[in-house]
């Protein structure tokens, strides 16, 4: 049995019992010498071993106040007490074994505990359901900018316009992260609006892409327009979608006009 | 603007292994201090705060900054790998991380706390979204008109009626100075 690493004294007890190790009488003197145990009843490994407070050593921090630990004896009758390990103590015991006072801080103490569960895992799940809802979906920021993005790098004309390996990013915070998309939500004519704009780098140069995109009717958003602007000299616009015609909010919706 | 211009990505890493270290060494001293002098006998209380200290702090500081460390290279590799920069490749390399450094448990730990690694990374980067989110909400300018900010000039008018229909107007390529 591991006997090292042991810190707590009350907890070394309970592994004893747990296990229903049969111990030795050398073994039970061992432990009682580097446990600052006092056997009542040495020598029987068989019997019950008592420990007071004051045999329990002085240093530990777990005061008991009485312990009776059972070893298995050898007849192999089962016996229910050895299970129980620490009987004085009421946090063990079964409930229908308490007084009435006791029944009422169990109750008090369990909803207590339980109320600290659901507030736990209702902001945790606020939580989850907030990152699905600005991370994984596509009506958000970010799943607009991972679309948008798709389409700049797949684009022949970007890819011409800034040299083969494209990279794209967001707005640089101060820790070295690019991960942020600036991006402005406003509502016009009832339909909601959303501007983004973010990054593209090339091997021979920069660009802007900017986006708009605005929510139809089915709650999902169309684009308005996508585009890209170089920022060398001469500045270059490579537009990639432009819907305006269609969505636009004007009033001259419905023309005849061609979508991507 | 010297950092619009220059890369993060390989001095990222540097930067983060320390931030996490500092980070690790901070908090553990607090944690270990406190510790120590729960865990101590009465009268070497102090005592032994401080030798906690000095035993278990280094120790934390370490993990976290490896952890800062593979996080970070991970996060870089990424970037350079699939030419994004999104809270994607953060949530990946939280678990990368979280499996590289249980690797010598076994692939059940490392898969273990590879999931851990997503959740909690994917959770820091919901944070730090909602709290980007808070602090734009306070700058929002209100107009007293409801309208319709300008599209951007760059774009040049609107495709209307038949024009886009010739022109392709959905795809063309101007310059201008």
């Amino acid at each position: 049995m591991a006997m090292s690493g042991f810190r707590n004294y009350s907890r070394l007890r309970i592994c004893i019992c747990r296990q229903n190790v049969q111990l030795s009488d050398k073994t039970v003197s061992r432990l009682c010498a580097r446990f600052y145990i006092n056997v009542t009843a040495p020598g029987s490994h068989a019997s019950d071993i008592k420990l007071t407070s004051s045999a329990v050593n002085p240093c530990a921090k777990t005061s008991i106040t009485q312990t009776v630990v059972r070893f298995k004896s050898d007849s192999g009758q089962q016996d229910k007490r050895e299970r129980s390990v620490v009987e004085t103590d009421p946090e063990n015991r079964p409930f229908s074994e308490l007084s009435t006072a006791q029944k009422v801080g169990r109750v008090g103490k369990d909803s207590v505990l339980g109320l600290w569960i659901i507030l736990g895992l209702g902001a945790t799940g606020s939580l989850f359901y907030f990152v699905y809802r600005e991370l994984f979906s596509r009506e958000s920021p970010y799943g607009i900018y991972e679309e948008a993005m798709d389409i700049c790098l797949k684009d022949t004309r970007v890819q011409d316009a800034l040299g083969k390996p494209l990279k794209a990013h967001g707005e640089t915070s101060g820790r070295g992260r690019r991960r942020h998309i600036r991006h402005t939500i406003y509502e016009f004519q009832g339909y909601q609006h959303m501007r983004l704009q973010f990054y593209l780098k090339g091997k021979r140069e920069r660009a802007t892409a900017h986006v708009e995109v605005r929510k139809n009717d089915n709650n999902k958003y169309e684009y308005r327009y996508l585009f890209v602007e170089t920022e060398g000299f001469p500045r270059r616009v490579i537009t990639l979608k432009d819907n305006r015609a269609q969505l636009q909010t004007g009033g001259t919706a419905g023309t005849v006009g061609m979508s991507m | 603007m010297d950092e619009y211009t220059r890369e993060p990505c390989p001095y990222r890493i540097v930067d983060d292994c320390g931030g996490a270290f500092s980070l690790g060494v901070i908090g553990g001293s607090i944690f270990h201090f406190i510790k120590g002098i729960k865990d101590s006998a009465k009268g070497s209380r102090l005592k032994g705060g401080f030798m906690s200290v000095t035993t278990n702090a280094p120790k934390t500081g370490g993990a976290f900054a490896q952890w800062g460390f593979t996080f970070s290279a991970t996060d870089c590799a990424l970037v350079a790998l699939r030419g994004k920069e999104d809270p994607w490749n953060a949530i990946i390399s939280g678990g990368v991380t979280g499996a590289v450094l249980s690797f010598r448990q076994g692939y059940t730990a490392m898969f273990g706390s590879a999931v851990i690694g997503c959740v909690l990374l994917a959770l820091i980067e919901g944070v730090s979204i909602a709290m980007t989110k808070m602090s734009a909400e306070q700058f929002k300018p209100v107009s007293p008109l409801e309208q319709m900010p300008e599209d951007p000039s760059q774009l040049g008018p609107a495709p209307a009626g038949f024009a886009s229909f010739f022109g392709g107007g959905s795809s063309t390529e101007k310059e201008f100075q």
